[in-house]
């Protein structure tokens, strides 16, 4: 059974209600690939997206083009004792469920599509922001550690996905202790930095050494402590994986001027993504590289071409140079995060469960202007503000499509957790996560 | 009392429509809202209750048996008061909901950052380089300088006679600092123009450029007592250990305030710092004028070099370019923008402090 392999072919349906032109787009913005090479595909009557797919995968194949607007048949292609057989009858039909050959327990009926929500209020959680900053400074820091804490659990509380919460479970003590080590080894790596550059410089390459210990400490202390529906998260990244994904290729990128920037960030990605598990149930990305490749050249392009036609514009005004550093800067910023959130979320899966990215350049352009703007004009009282737009945005902008019943996903065994790499990547100051 | 949620049992994602109910003397009982069957039963002060965060959900769990989540968070705190009142009314929370308690910290957070950037940070600072030891400031020193030779400097193509002539110019107010090993060294400057430098352990480095550029050897002078100043005042020191506190106390407090809010706040953190670097300058240019009385020099001298590297074209690189020709407003905005004070200003304040003598 493990080694069948299924083409995902498409026989000129579309669902009703789609047009081939919005199917296109759609498909287009799921998986960054040319609008105008599916739109092409979509107009022959047959046609194969995908081949040699795993059987476990067909689903989600199925059920992203679905939703899409697209109807195939995963067809089985590797010869086996059976003869190949056309499992039209599990495709989609526009009207049906599409995975009913499937045995019970595992896959649900009908995908239901959802998407995250974030309950929390701005007004609210600026009381929250500056109440915490207040008590960390009456303590003298101390209390920051239960600050990250509440803070965390805010964030945490208010997002939701089919109506049940998210949970932080990190002990403020833990992080104390982490905070005190982080601030020691900060401390003294910033000293001797300074009062001896040469000595630092040998030390910033045994920093580069031990950075990728401290993410995967940091990524598995913080997966640990985060639960959904009462099932906590699992991080299994490798030091070495680490090492290859933050150190190795962004090497390897700086030597070839950024060239190969997609590919290092692909890997990062993968490894940051690829190595996290809920319960007992895995998450995976599959992008190809290429996709990583389009975006990237995409973004810088489309961010070089706005940035020429804001010089134009200011050159007449007289501030060429400042408008087109302005322009460039946020279209590269704007640019960069949408198609990659979609690239990355539209094609990760968890079992059998299937993320959509959606967010839109416009809106999220409108959201990250107003934030930043907000937050230097309050002199930045308006950062919790700002955090609680993002957080929404966010949550707003990821679809969950439920491929299984979200009951069962089974919880992993237990094993604890430690906090200080977590605490030594926050107070170095490195911002990850997808 | 009841609350209605959701329950999830140890071990799997599986999610029921639950109530809770808790009678007065403490009995719990968990049950299944469509099937009316019990899923746990238990005593209340066998529950770990989550802490109310603004209306996030709270979760009453039940060590490896499961927990219960409720939106209902006015029924948890009720039960709560009932039940446990050491931790009702968790005071977190109430400083946390209230409008005064946040205005209170907006004021305080305000008041306390004010205070720290003005008084608090320099005061440590100024602790921290007193406390540190010689041999660690000699070695940053050198270290330092060869990392300034490497980058920057070449040897000096000052012919030796002018070198000993200056040499022996400043001997008397090198003398007259014995304490602090001053010792006075000569750099072709390159890409750093006309300027001068003092490191931590009393070298002091002149620039062949400002060297040529000064009319008499009393301007030299004049900058080598402002030299001094920074040295007697360990200011190279004290700015580092400042940006370091600065740097640090922003993370823990903002630390967690997101990617693009981050990279707003080094900002503030830099403008902090060249408000210290200008009081610094000003420290050394008051140090400056009252040796310069001391030693019955006219402090016009400073005057003149100052005017003459502000005229430089590499008082762009030091900041020490002139406001001459341009519009005054613009420069007051500059101020804010450089680790040195405009020339004019220096040169006031230089020629007032004269005066008090």
């Amino acid at each position: 059974m493990t080694d069948l392999r299924y083409d995902i072919v498409f026989n000129g349906q579309i669902r009703e209600g789609f047009s081939v032109d919005e199917a296109a787009r759609a498909l287009s913005k799921r998986t960054a690939g040319s609008e105008e090479r599916i739109r092409k595909a979509l107009t022959k009557q047959h046609h194969v997206f995908k081949h040699d797919v795993a059987e476990g995968d067909t689903d989600r194949y199925v059920q992203q083009l679905f939703a899409a607007g697209v109807i195939v048949d995963a067809v089985l292609v590797t010869e086996s004792t059976t003869s190949p057989t056309d499992l039209s009858s599990s495709s989609a039909d526009g009207s049906g469920g599409i995975s009913d050959t499937k045995d019970d327990s595992g896959p649900r009926d009908q995908p239901q599509k959802m998407y995250f929500q974030f309950h929390g209020n701005g007004a609210e959680y600026f009381k929250i922001w500056i109440v915490n900053i207040c008590l960390s400074i009456v303590t003298l820091g101390i209390y920051s550690a239960w600050a990250k804490v509440r803070n965390k659990r805010y964030f945490y509380g208010n997002t939701t996905l089919d109506g049940s919460s998210f949970e932080y479970l990190a002990s403020p003590i833990t992080i104390l202790k982490g905070r005190i080590v982080a601030i020691i080894v900060f401390g003294s790596y910033a000293a001797v930095n300074h009062f001896y550059p040469i000595v630092g410089s040998v030390l910033a390459l045994a920093f580069m050494i031990l950075m990728p210990w401290v993410m995967v400490r940091s990524f598995a202390f913080n997966a640990f402590y985060s639960a959904y529906r009462g099932v906590r998260f699992r991080f299994n990244g490798t030091y070495g994986g680490a090492l290859a994904a933050f150190v190795g290729y962004p090497i390897l990128a700086a030597f070839t001027l950024g060239l190969l920037a997609p590919l290092a960030y692909k890997k990062q990605v993968y490894f940051f993504a690829g190595n996290h598990e809920f319960g007992q149930s895995r998450f995976e990305v599959d992008a190809s590289t290429r996709d990583f490749f389009i975006a990237f050249i995409t973004g810088f392009c489309a961010s070089l071409v706005a940035a020429l036609v804001a010089w134009i514009i200011g050159w007449v005004i007289g501030v060429a140079g400042l408008l087109a550093a302005l322009t460039f800067y946020l279209c590269t910023f704007v640019f960069f995060a949408v198609l990659l959130t979609n690239l990355v979320f539209n094609n990760l899966t968890l079992a059998l469960n299937q993320f959509t990215g959606e967010y839109e350049l416009k809106s999220y352009a409108v959201l990250f202007i107003t934030n930043t703007l907000g937050v230097i004009c309050t002199l930045g009282l308006f950062i919790p503000f700002a955090k609680v737009r993002a957080a929404k945005y966010k949550a707003e902008h990821t679809g969950f499509i439920a491929g299984t019943n979200m009951d069962e996903f089974i919880a992993a065994r237990q094993e604890s957790s430690r906090a200080m790499g977590e605490e030594l990547a926050e107070v170095f100051d490195w911002d990850f996560g997808i | 009392m009841t609350l209605s949620g959701f329950w999830y049992g140890e071990g799997s994602s599986n999610r029921l429509a639950a109530e809770f109910s808790v009678s007065a003397d403490g009995s719990v009982n968990v049950v299944d809202s469509q099937t009316g069957a019990t899923i746990l039963a238990t005593t209340f002060d066998q529950l770990i209750i989550s802490d109310r965060i603004g209306n996030t959900p709270r979760f009453l769990s039940k060590q490896d048996q499961g927990r219960f989540e409720t939106s209902d968070n006015d029924g948890v705190d009720a039960i709560l008061l009932q039940l446990r009142p050491a931790q009702s009314g968790s005071v977190a929370h109430i400083l946390e909901s209230r409008w005064r308690y946040a205005l209170l910290s907006v004021v305080g957070v305000i008041a306390f950052g004010w205070w720290f950037a003005v008084h608090g940070t320099p005061t440590v600072a100024n602790w921290i380089s007193l406390a540190l030891p010689k041999h660690i400031i000699s070695s940053a020193s050198e270290e330092n300088l060869l990392l300034l030779d490497e980058l920057y400097f070449d040897e000096s193509e000052l012919s030796h006679d002018v070198q000993i002539r200056i040499q022996t110019h400043f001997a008397d107010l090198i003398a007259q600092h014995s304490a602090l090993d001053i010792r006075v060294m000569f750099r072709k400057g390159n890409a750093l123009g006309a300027n001068a430098f003092a490191l931590p352990d009393g070298s002091i480095i002149f620039t062949d450029e400002i060297v040529n550029l000064s009319e008499s050897d009393d301007e030299l002078l004049a900058i080598l007592a402002h030299e001094i100043g920074h040295v007697v005042e360990r200011h190279g020191v004290r700015s580092v250990v400042q940006g370091s506190i600065l740097s640090l106390a922003t993370l823990l407090m903002f630390g967690d305030a997101g990617a693009a809010a981050e990279s707003l706040l080094t900002i503030p953190v830099l403008l902090t710092q060249f408000a210290y670097s200008r009081d610094f300058e000003f420290e050394a240019d008051r140090y400056s004028s009252e040796q310069m009385a001391i030693n019955n020099v006219d402090p016009n001298h400073f005057v003149n070099i100052m005017r003459s590297l502000s005229r430089d074209g590499s008082c762009i690189k030091t900041n020490t370019c002139g406001d001459n020709n341009d519009d005054d407003q613009d420069n007051r905005l500059l101020d804010y923008l450089s680790t040195h004070p405009a020339p004019e200003d220096r040169i006031r304040h230089y020629q007032e402090h004269s005066q008090a003598f």
